[in-house]
């Protein structure tokens, strides 16, 4: 073979791997499209809700209600800042996703402190894993903790009951949980992963750090199409209803609020349900000892306030206001007998037995409001690299220096994240330059960002992984599966795990029924899963499929990133034989230790920063990406590695590297809207009053707590209603808020 | 209805539970009235035969639909009733002949809750007995109202009626919470669903129209303070009925 047939083979082999390496761009998110709403939520002869603006109502109020927790957390009692928490007591939680026994035991801290419940953070507790150098790789490990930085939510307990007005706690019983507790005094217990923002959630294909928030909403619980008994009743006449499939797709926000309110870490004590937190709310008056502004872009129609006079509660109910929501087929049917009930009570109503719909589709039409689009980066002047011209020279090389770095590969598209599956799309299929990308490259049916769920990478080997999910070595891939993980029926959670199973020919093996990996195309992925490709036979291909085990892809070879010769999958039995090798690097996962890529937008106020709240600064952040991550493992993406670069050869005294971090850094910050910093409209919000750790300190605490003696009194944040036009005073960073 | 007697009929509502919303007691009461009229029968295919069309209404009560929901739960010093009136006829309806029903129920806590839950069924079957082809005009006529006073009070009652050949759906319902409206009322000349219908019946076809009330009620009061003696549920259901009944009949007939 002459040397140049050779080489063009060679760099054919090659080109694929280079070429996405560019990546989408950021760019403004001003008139991005939310993903397409779901057929039949508000269009069509019967749609479930009938009036959107009184959704956003139910939704904003069942958002900020201390009544919808067992013990007074609402759901913005770990979202009230900028969309996030930014609390630092009793925030600490031992790392309980890691299997291992110290997920179950606190670690001392950084600063050489106790740590454990009820333990206020410092400064110096940061990072959770250092190096003697925090900008080598290579640099010895001088501390490292599983533990992780979450929110306080709930004592929890086991539920008995709930009154129907007055008192908004849930009636439980109580008693001192085993690890949450200092001398034996019951602390509000935390969650294991760190809080993200709900601010511009509503672009993430599936939410939730492991993804298990489903896209498809099934009105009764978080899983989708994989539940089996998940249903909602539809009333037929006054005389007969029935249960009925829902399956609302990209309405993931919908499936994620169903979470927090029943669980014993965050909102809900144990057994409680949707009906009976129904049953609690349905005749209660919105917000009934909260205050709510006279200004508030929501709520403000309905409140008792005025400029001089701030009053808890909206004039209402949250029964009128389902009624004025939803479809009467889902509320209006009076006999109860379908619905059951708990012995001693009248049986359920169909409003609720329905209530976990309202409540999640509401929640879904607010957040779908709490858009940050406003952002010095937003109202840019970009040139024809797409670079921002108009925000000086250290953003501009800021955002150079995110795309060098391949910060977009993952932190893509005008929501800095892959996650953003279908508005990434849309906005490619309207303009396949809309990221400023060669349509050479990638089309609109490229694979850096399309509606693909699943890719194939040639990250440590090649690997399938997850759109919008990836590992970036924050912590030891056995701490906490991520989307390695699996639900409640035993089905894994990631869309990759699905298609090789559904390859290999694995009966019932795609659970997401909705999501589509039945048609997704093999010539899409980044690299080469199955060809046909000529290559000399003294080549040992090992990274992908060929003849004799490929047969033609049944969902075709058009628009495709790589060309026809790619169109190609495994045989049921080769993909199945490969599956059973765990050697395989022709059909290897990188889902172990993968999370949701976060969007970077307001990042500058929404520490602690990782899925495990393990980094307090942006600072710390770029360090950690500079030494190439802290667990470096066959399943992290190859492009952490390369962010090495930041650090340059002198990553301490190198001006250049210096002078790059604060670009980055100067970057991020642009992407902070105002509107979020000063809470105006959108991001207004009631009065609130939060849990915030408990009188005493890490070593102490007060028992008496009015819930039970057995608990620890509570301290509290108080939060003032704020209206359309915002406060006076900007919100602090998550730093800000640490003692040294 | 016109608005005056609305008004009444509110009043008398008020007025009557008025006596005991100053103290720590807590009350509902709703009352329905419901009535269906078959306006006109005409056999399109031999005029002024009605031999071949029956027409079978009633009007009923099933408390054993324990398992349904039917009945109440109470807590404490509290309790519920219900009453209920109505008409059943086997066949023997004719052009202008009507069926009523009056259903009410009552609830109160002077220190507990109750929670109550009542229903009633209407059917009118429709029956084709022979060749020829009859039209069935037909209507109904209805009257809710609620009242919730007190502490805490949270009433409702609703009429559903829908047809078995399925072009008849609607549902109406008045509310009523100490929190918001105190009372409420809704009835068929106020509002906009339909109300009076066309059948048409070809040979030895037939349809049944369903007109079902349910009644739910909550009240609670959880300070025990001396009440004065509440007017009887009987009593205050008599009262209210007359005034109901007098308005009904006028603009039913």
């Amino acid at each position: 073979m002459r040397l140049t047939a050779l080489a063009a083979i060679l760099s054919s082999l090659l080109l694929p791997q280079l070429a996405h390496a560019h990546g989408p761009k950021p760019t403004s998110l001003k008139n991005a499209p939310l993903p397409e709403l779901p057929a039949g939520l508000i269009d069509g002869a019967s749609p479930i809700i009938i009036d959107q603006q009184k959704a956003i109502l139910l939704g904003k109020a069942l958002f900020w209600d201390m009544a919808v927790g067992s013990d007074g957390v609402a759901c913005a009692s770990c979202h009230f800042h900028a969309g996030a928490d930014s609390r630092i007591t009793n925030q600490l939680n031992p790392g309980n996703k890691n299997p291992a026994a110290s997920g179950e035991t606190f670690e001392t801290t950084a600063s050489g402190a106790q740590g454990g419940p009820n333990y206020t953070l410092k400064r110096s507790d940061f990072p959770f894993h250092q190096r003697e150098n925090p900008f080598s790789r290579i640099s010895p490990t001088t501390f490292d903790s599983d533990d992780t930085t979450a929110s306080a939510g709930t004592f929890s307990g086991d539920y008995n009951g709930a009154p129907r007005t007055g008192d908004i706690n849930d009636e439980c019983t109580r008693d001192p949980d085993a690890v949450f507790h200092v001398n034996g005094i019951g602390t509000r217990r935390v969650e294991p992963r760190n809080t993200p923002t709900v601010i511009n959630a509503v672009f993430n294909h599936r939410n939730f750090w492991d993804g298990r928030a489903n896209n498809t909403f099934n009105g009764s619980s978080i899983w989708g199409d994989r539940d089996a008994d998940a249903g909602i009743w539809v009333k037929v006449n006054s005389r007969k209803v029935k249960k009925q499939k829902l399956a609302l797709i990209n309405s993931s926000l919908a499936s994620q609020a169903l979470a927090p309110p029943l669980s014993d870490a965050e909102m809900g004590c144990r057994q409680r349900s949707f009906q009976e937190l129904g049953r609690k709310l349905l005749l209660r008056r919105p917000l009934e000892h909260q205050n709510v502004h006279h200004q508030d872009s929501v709520l403000g129609t309905l409140s008792f306030s005025t400029p001089s006079d701030l009053q808890p509660g909206i004039n209402t109910t949250y029964q009128t206001l389902i009624k004025q929501t939803f479809n009467k087929k889902y509320w209006s049917y009076r006999r109860r007998g379908a619905f059951g009930g708990r012995d001693g009570q009248l049986p359920y109503t169909q409003m609720e037995a329905n209530f976990s719909m309202f409540f999640g589709l509401a929640l879904q039409m607010y957040e779908s409001t709490l858009i940050s689009d406003d952002s010095p980066f937003d109202n840019a002047i970009f040139d024809e690299k797409t670079l921002p011209t108009n925000l000086g020279d250290s953003v501009r090389r800021g955002a150079s220096a995110f795309e060098e770095l391949h910060c977009n590969a993952c932190h893509s598209g005008p929501v800095l994240t892959s996650n953003a599956i279908d508005t990434n799309a849309q906005l490619l299929e309207a303009d396949s330059q809309a990221f400023g990308l060669n349509t050479d490259q990638n089309g609109v049916d490229g694979v850096a960002i399309n509606r693909n769920i699943v890719n194939y990478d040639n990250a440590k080997g090649s690997k399938f992984f997850d759109t919008g999910f990836t590992n970036t070595g924050v912590q030891s891939p056995n701490a906490d599966p991520g989307l390695g993980g699996f639900d409640d029926f035993n089905n894994p959670l990631s869309f990759s795990s699905q298609y090789a199973e559904y390859l290999a020919g694995t009966a019932n093996a795609i659970v997401d029924t909705k999501s589509g990996i039945e048609n997704i195309k093999s010539c899409n992925f980044q690299k080469y899963f199955a060809s046909k490709r000529f290559v000399p036979p003294f080549i040992t291909i090992t990274g992908y499929f060929r003849d004799p085990d490929i047969i033609n892809d049944p969902n075709g070879n058009t628009n495709c990133y790589n060309d026809a010769l790619e169109a190609f999958i495994p045989n049921s039995t080769a993909a199945a034989t490969e599956l059973a090798n765990p050697d395989s690097q022709k059909m290897a996962f990188a889902t172990q230790g993968a999370f949701k890529v976060p969007t970077l937008r307001n990042i500058e106020l929404t520490g602690p920063y990782m899925h495990n709240g393990s980094m307090a600064t942006l600072e710390e952040v770029i360090e950690f990406y500079s030494r190439g991550g802290n667990f470096n493992n066959n399943f992290t993406h190859e492009f952490v590695a390369v962010m090495g670069q930041i650090a340059g050869k002198d990553p301490v005294l190198n001006a250049t590297a210096i002078q790059k971090r604060a670009d980055l850094i100067a970057f991020l910050k642009s992407l902070t809207d105002d509107r979020v910093k000063y809470e105006k409209a959108p991001f207004d919000h009631p009065a609130l009053t939060i849990p915030n750790g408990h009188t005493g300190n890490s070593s102490n605490v007060i028992n008496g707590n009015p819930l039970d003696a057995s608990l620890a009194i509570d301290n509290n944040l108080i939060l003032d209603a704020v209206g359309a036009n915002g406060r006076p005073t900007p919100l602090a960073s998550f730093v800000e808020g640490l003692a040294p | 209805m016109n608005i005056t007697k609305k008004a009444l009929i509110l009043s008398t509502l008020s007025a009557t539970f008025g006596l005991q919303s100053a103290q720590a007691t807590s009350s509902f009461s709703s009352i329905s009235m419901v009535s269906i009229t078959i306006d006109s029968i005409t056999n399109t295919t031999t005029a002024g035969d009605l031999s071949g069309i029956s027409i079978t209404e009633g009007f009923w009560i099933d408390n054993t639909l324990s398992d349904e929901g039917f009945g109440k739960t109470v807590v404490g010093n509290a309790n519920s009733s219900y009453f209920h009136n109505g008409d059943w006829k086997d066949d023997s309806i004719t052009t202008g002949g009507s069926l009523s029903q009056s259903f009410s129920a009552t609830g109160t806590a002077t220190n507990g809750e109750v929670n109550s839950n009542y229903f009633s069924f209407g059917n009118v079957w429709f029956a084709n007995n022979s060749d020829d082809i009859y039209t069935i005009n037909y209507s109904i006529n209805y009257l809710l109202a609620t009242n919730a006073t007190g502490e805490f009070a949270n009433s409702s009652v609703a009429l559903s009626y829908f047809n078995e050949l399925g072009d008849i759906d609607e549902y109406t319902e008045a509310t009523a919470s100490t929190l918001l409206n105190g009372s409420d009322f809704k009835s068929s000349t106020d509002n906009t669903l339909l109300t009076s219908f066309s059948l048409e019946l070809g040979a030895f076809e037939e349809d049944i129209f369903y007109a079902d009330v349910s009644i739910t009620g909550y009240a609670e009061a959880k300070v025990a303070e001396v009440a004065p003696v509440p007017l009887p549920a009987a009593g205050w259901l008599m009262l209210s009925s007359l005034v109901f009944l007098r308005n009904y009949r006028k603009s039913s007939i």
